[in-house]
């Protein structure tokens, strides 16, 4: 009996963690959404009225209590934060208005430049006094890359046909590319080897790695775990649980599948284009096109859900951040931009339509050529944290409840 | 010559149709013969007017109004010079008993006599002498934040008022203060202390005397004619009241070694640090070194029964206020909070708040396990925290919360080191030596602490609490203490902040004007507020057992060398313990005697033994258990017939005759009803209830003589709420009565 309670209380006695809170963490995470994150007194009110948390050392309360305390390496290893889909239930029912919702969601914009290589352009990215950098990049970049007799004439609104717009000579393909390809592949490599990072810390985490939730279908399986999560991602299972802005899950659903849409119409677009040789532009009932159309549409109504929700308050008690603006009106941006390059050039004031078809590009590069750093990168961290927890069996009773 | 007495029977409410009121009235007419015996339609406005009239056109001296209790009536509605008294024949009989039945009736005609008897026995009440000699000044004891507000609410009521403090200097612990907790809205920024203000006002208020660096030598007499003697300038006057505003002292926790206090140079206390960032920056005691990370361990030495066992209710806030101290020093530096419940009561959540929103401020609950020297710095250690792990913490300094203890003196213990003392010089022998010896060893710490020096036989100073805080009924009576005209304000009361203890002293100086005026027009202070009544003693037959002098709740009584005691009218708070003490007898009121009671006893009719109607005798504490029987009664709860209920001022003031009394007469049961007694007691009279109990030992032995059974007399503890509850032990008895049989006693 005697060495039996030894054995017990050598096993339960936990070890003595050096804590030194991090102040610039605090008033980072403060400055990105989670001003109001200093008010939670640990009442936990916002774990037990979560729905997407786990049962076993449930989020936000400890994310909370991490974060007043500066305790930055306990949440950037933390797969939790990502298991949040920010339904604000925390934030409504919070009796002091600490808001761990939005505490989340800004610990989660932190991550993109601690993550990402180089940080600087992440820092570029945290705050709106950087914004005219990081439009210039893209204007002085484009300018270089196009061709510079034709601005008189894109600029001076000629009438011409539809036929006779000829994108291709305003801005040449190949430089075109290189641009795009460069900045697109540059900051693709940095954020995979970002991701790599972020995997290895999520493996670092002491509360909630492996074994929290053991023996869930997915633990230690990759490909059932990845199976599982592109699952959960398509059908925003967990993002639909949320009862206080279950709106949010219809408009960001919008989004996301606008954004596929356009995306894969753009694929099979450059497919006819170089594969089979098919001449621009290409007509209205071609299958790029009805992708387009169809994703703008899903795009822009799930855009106007959510900034209209946002704009009126009725965001319950979260506040946007600018991250979470910028990402908004540079996709509004990008899909307005895009469709209206076509509406101008078959306007009959197709001139306009070169400065408008530049606009479009300046908007697609900062959606693009700065997604690891922006909050565009969250499905990149967001697929890597849902794949860890189900790979390590942290959500498994999640999984299991669901099922 | 016997006075004209009037009887009013009031046959409303009820009380007509439930008693036969014209055999109700042959009591009054027949049996006891009085000048006028009439009935009223009920006991509003108008009826009381119709027997005020009667009264001046009959001429009578003495009336009885059988009603209503006598809660429902206003005080003096009737002309001072007619006495009153009221039999209860609406809640204590119509509304708890059957209509129209034998036993009903028996017991309204037993109230009636008794009503009767009463105040045949009661005469006519004339303010105390004294009343007319009472000096108006209030003496202040201590010159910090309540003693300074005292003497300046007081002068602001026009009354002189002067103060005595031990320091060279007024202002006490707020002029020690960098900073004060916030005190008004928002509740959230530091304020200046501002004591240099009311100082100030305090020196050129011309109603106020100030003594510094003086403390008193003695203080005679009674309230409104202390006779007041100072240490060291030797000045001497007169005082009517004191306010005593002593504060409070830090308590020095030791056996806390784990925490590092005395061994480790960067552990202090919180009033070391409040020193410190008074005199400039805040640093390491070690080196010098600017303090960049400082932790606060709360509760150190509080709320745990090996050191303080109570909340100081300031140490939380006091942290924050110096939290906030660490960070206007350095943006960058950390103070870290440790608590077991972090208390900020009131308005001061707003600071809590406030302090909380502060990036550089970090809270947990936890428990500070140790605390070691870790290279030039300190490693605390933390476990149970809201992190959900142990933690360590590296800290340039370490604060330790500890609380407050109040400056008082324990009269009651000093008092009996005096005596001991003298006991032992008097070179007395036998058991009582180690006895007194014990005494002065458990109670040394005491000697050498007093701060009224009263000339009171039972000690120098008040008596306190188990905490050291004078006693007092801290919700009932806010200010009182056990000694009349002396009130305790601020942080020697209870432990409080400044802002508590400006309210605490203008609450104090209110009641020692208010105790003033009461005293000079010969009337009782709280809780028989204007009651005109004080004991008289027939010293001729005084034996010297000096039990009432021991008992009496409130050292009224000083004794002279033979052990006789000398009443202070002005210190008697007229709850009658002394009368109860007393085996002689000699202690009355003019409305409430010995001879009174038992003759009301007398005069309730007790059936023989084969009628098989039990009486049973209820001798009611006035304050709550009398009230829960009117409550019984207007829930419309019925109880035996068989009980008859006698209030008393308290059951400490129930003298042992009468419990005989009743016992000779034939009555099978005595309950007695009083307040719950012991640490948290609820008597009004302290320990009334408890002495009572103690008494029961004589009861017992007169049981015993008798050879009758100890359960026929009980003693209940109830509170006023408690009216379910008494009318469950009213049954209890009756069926204990009955399972014991008949009082054999009846008849002879």
């Amino acid at each position: 009996m005697t060495t039996e309670l030894t054995t017990d209380a050598a096993t339960t006695a936990t070890k003595t963690v050096k804590v030194n809170p991090d102040l610039d963490f605090i008033r980072e995470v403060m400055a990105a959404g989670g001003d109001t994150l200093k008010k939670c007194f640990q009442c936990a009110t916002c774990s037990v009225v979560c729905s997407l948390t786990p049962d076993e050392r449930p989020f936000p309360r400890k994310e909370m209590i991490w974060a007043s305390w500066g305790l930055k390496d306990k949440l950037i290893s933390d797969p939790d934060v990502w298991l949040c889909h920010q339904c604000n239930d925390c934030s409504v029912y919070c009796p002091r208005g600490a808001k761990p919702g939005d505490t989340l969601a800004a610990v989660r914009n932190y991550m993109f430049k601690t993550f990402t290589f180089p940080s600087f352009i992440g820092t570029w990215l945290s705050s709106p006094k950087y914004l005219p950098l990081v439009f210039a990049v893209p204007i002085i970049l484009l300018l270089i890359a196009c061709n510079m007799g034709m601005i008189p004439e894109a600029a001076g609104h000629g009438k011409l046909l539809a036929s006779q717009v000829h994108f291709e000579e305003f801005l040449p393909h190949k430089n075109l590319y290189f641009v795009f390809i460069t900045a697109t592949h540059l900051a693709g490599l940095f954020l995979v080897i970002g991701l790599v990072k972020f995997w290895k810390v999520l493996g670092t985490s002491t509360q909630t790695g492996a074994g929290s939730n053991p023996g869930g279908p997915t633990q230690g399986n990759i490909g059932a775990s990845v199976v599982a999560t592109i699952k959960e991602i398509i059908t925003h299972a967990q993002f639909k649980k949320c009862q206080e802005s279950n709106h949010r899950y219809l408009g960001h659903l919008g989004i996301m599948y606008g954004f596929l849409l356009l995306a894969i119409g753009t694929a099979i677009e450059i497919f006819m284009l170089y594969a089979l040789g098919t001449k621009l532009p290409l007509p209205q009932l071609s299958l790029p096109k009805i992708l387009g159309h169809l994703g703008f549409v899903a795009l822009v109504a799930g855009l106007i859900i959510v900034i209209a929700r946002r704009l009126s308050g009725k965001e319950n008690v979260s506040k946007s951040s600018y991250q979470d603006w910028y990402l908004l009106l540079v996709l509004l941006a990008v899909a307005i931009t895009g469709q209206l390059v076509e509406f101008v050039r078959y306007s009959g004031y197709a001139g306009m339509a070169y400065s408008v078809y530049f606009v479009h590009l300046v908007f697609v590069f900062a959606l693009i050529g700065y997604f690891p750093y922006s909050k565009f990168a969250h499905m990149f961290y967001r697929f890597v944290a849902i794949l860890h927890s189900k790979y390590t069996g942290r959500d498994a009773s999640v999984a299991q409840a669901a099922a | 010559m016997a006075s004209k007495i009037g009887v009013y029977i009031c046959v409303g409410y009820g009380i007509g149709e439930a008693v036969n009121i014209e055999e109700l009235s042959k009591v009054a007419t027949s049996e006891y013969k009085v000048d006028v015996c009439k009935t009223v339609p009920s006991c509003e406005a108008e009826d009381i007017e119709f027997i005020k009239k009667d009264i001046a056109e009959q001429e009578l001296e003495k009336v009885v109004i059988a009603g209503p209790s006598p809660r429902f009536y206003q005080p003096k509605t009737f002309p001072p010079n007619v006495i009153v008294e009221y039999v209860n024949l609406r809640e204590q009989v119509a509304w708890c008993q059957p209509s129209h039945e034998e036993d009903t009736q028996m017991m309204a005609n037993d109230y009636l006599r008794m009503g009767i008897v009463k105040i045949q026995k009661t005469q006519p009440l004339d303010p105390f002498p004294e009343s007319k000699d009472i000096n108006k000044t209030v003496l202040v004891v201590g010159g910090g934040i309540a003693g300074l507000t005292a003497a300046l609410e007081t002068a602001a009521a026009g009354y002189d008022s002067v103060i005595v403090e031990k320091a060279p200097q007024l202002g006490g612990w707020m002029a020690k203060l960098k900073k004060s907790i916030p005190r008004s809205a928002p509740y959230e920024a530091l304020e200046d202390p501002g004591i240099e203000e009311k100082i100030k006002q305090v020196r050129q208020n011309p109603k106020i005397k100030v003594h510094t660096s003086t403390e008193i030598a003695k203080i005679k007499g009674a309230p409104g004619m202390f006779d007041v003697e100072l240490k060291g300038n030797g000045a001497a006057f007169r005082v009517g009241a004191i306010v005593q505003a002593t504060g409070w002292k830090p308590y020095q926790p030791k056996n806390l070694n784990h925490l590092g206090l005395g061994n480790l140079a960067d552990v202090i206390t919180g009033v070391e640090m409040e020193e410190m960032a008074k005199a400039g920056s805040i640093k390491r005691k070690s080196d010098g070194k600017e303090a960049k990370s400082v932790v606060f361990v709360q509760c150190a030495g509080s709320r745990d029964k090996n050191h303080l066992s109570y909340c100081s209710s300031i140490c939380c806030l006091n942290s924050l206020k110096q939290a906030a101290y660490v960070r206007e020093q350095d943006g960058d530096a950390k103070a870290y909070i440790i608590y077991e419940n972090l208390r900020a009561p009131g308005h001061y959540e707003y600071f809590y708040k406030k302090m909380q929103q502060d990036p550089g401020v970090f809270m947990t609950k936890g428990e500070v396990t140790g605390v070691k020297q870790n290279g030039g710095s300190l490693a605390v250690d933390v476990k149970d925290t809201l992190l959900g792990e142990d933690i360590s913490i590296e800290a340039d300094l370490v604060v330790l919360a500890t609380g407050m203890v109040p400056q008082s003196a324990d009269g009651e213990r000093i008092r009996a080191i005096i005596d001991a003392r003298k006991f032992l010089a008097s070179g007395e022998g036998g058991p009582q030596v180690d006895i007194m010896k014990k005494r002065i060893e458990e109670f040394g710490h005491h000697e050498g602490t007093e701060i009224l020096n009263l000339d009171y036989r039972q000690g120098p100073d008040m008596p306190t609490l188990q905490y050291g805080y004078p006693d007092s009924h801290f919700i009932c009576f806010p200010y009182e203490t056990r000694r009349t005209g002396i009130y305790a304000a601020g942080a020697v009361r209870a432990p409080m902040d400044g802002l508590g203890s400006i309210e605490d002293a203008t609450g104090a100086a209110f009641k020692a004007i208010q105790c003033l005026e009461m005293l000079s027009r010969g009337e009782a202070v709280l809780p028989r507020t204007s009651d005109l009544s004080y004991p008289e003693f027939f010293l001729q037959r005084c034996t010297q057992c000096k039990r009432c002098t021991e008992e009496c709740p409130f050292g009224t009584l000083n004794e002279d060398e033979k052990g006789t005691p000398q009443p202070n009218p002005t210190r008697c708070r007229r709850c009658g313990i002394c009368l109860g003490a007393c085996p002689e007898r000699i202690i009355n009121f003019k409305n409430y005697s010995v001879d009174m009671i038992a003759s009301m006893i007398k005069a309730v009719e007790v059936p023989d033994e084969f009628e098989e109607k039990p009486r049973v005798l209820i001798l009611a504490c006035e304050n709550d258990a009398y009230p829960a029987f009117d409550t019984a009664g207007f829930k419309r709860l019925q109880y035996s017939p068989f009980v008859r209920i006698i209030p008393v001022r308290c059951l400490g003031s129930v003298n042992v005759i009468w419990i005989n009394e009743a016992l000779a007469k034939g009555f099978d049961g005595v309950m007695l009803f009083g307040c719950k007694y012991g640490d948290d007691y609820q008597c009004h009279f302290i320990k009334g209830s408890e002495l009572m109990n103690t008494r029961g030992d004589n009861v017992r032995e007169k049981l015993k003589q008798m050879a009758l059974e100890n359960e026929r007399v009980q003693l209940f503890q109830v509170q006023i709420t408690d009216y379910e509850k008494i009318l469950s032990l009213v049954g209890e008895f009756m069926e204990t009565i009955e399972q014991i049989g008949m009082n054999p006693f009846k008849g002879m």
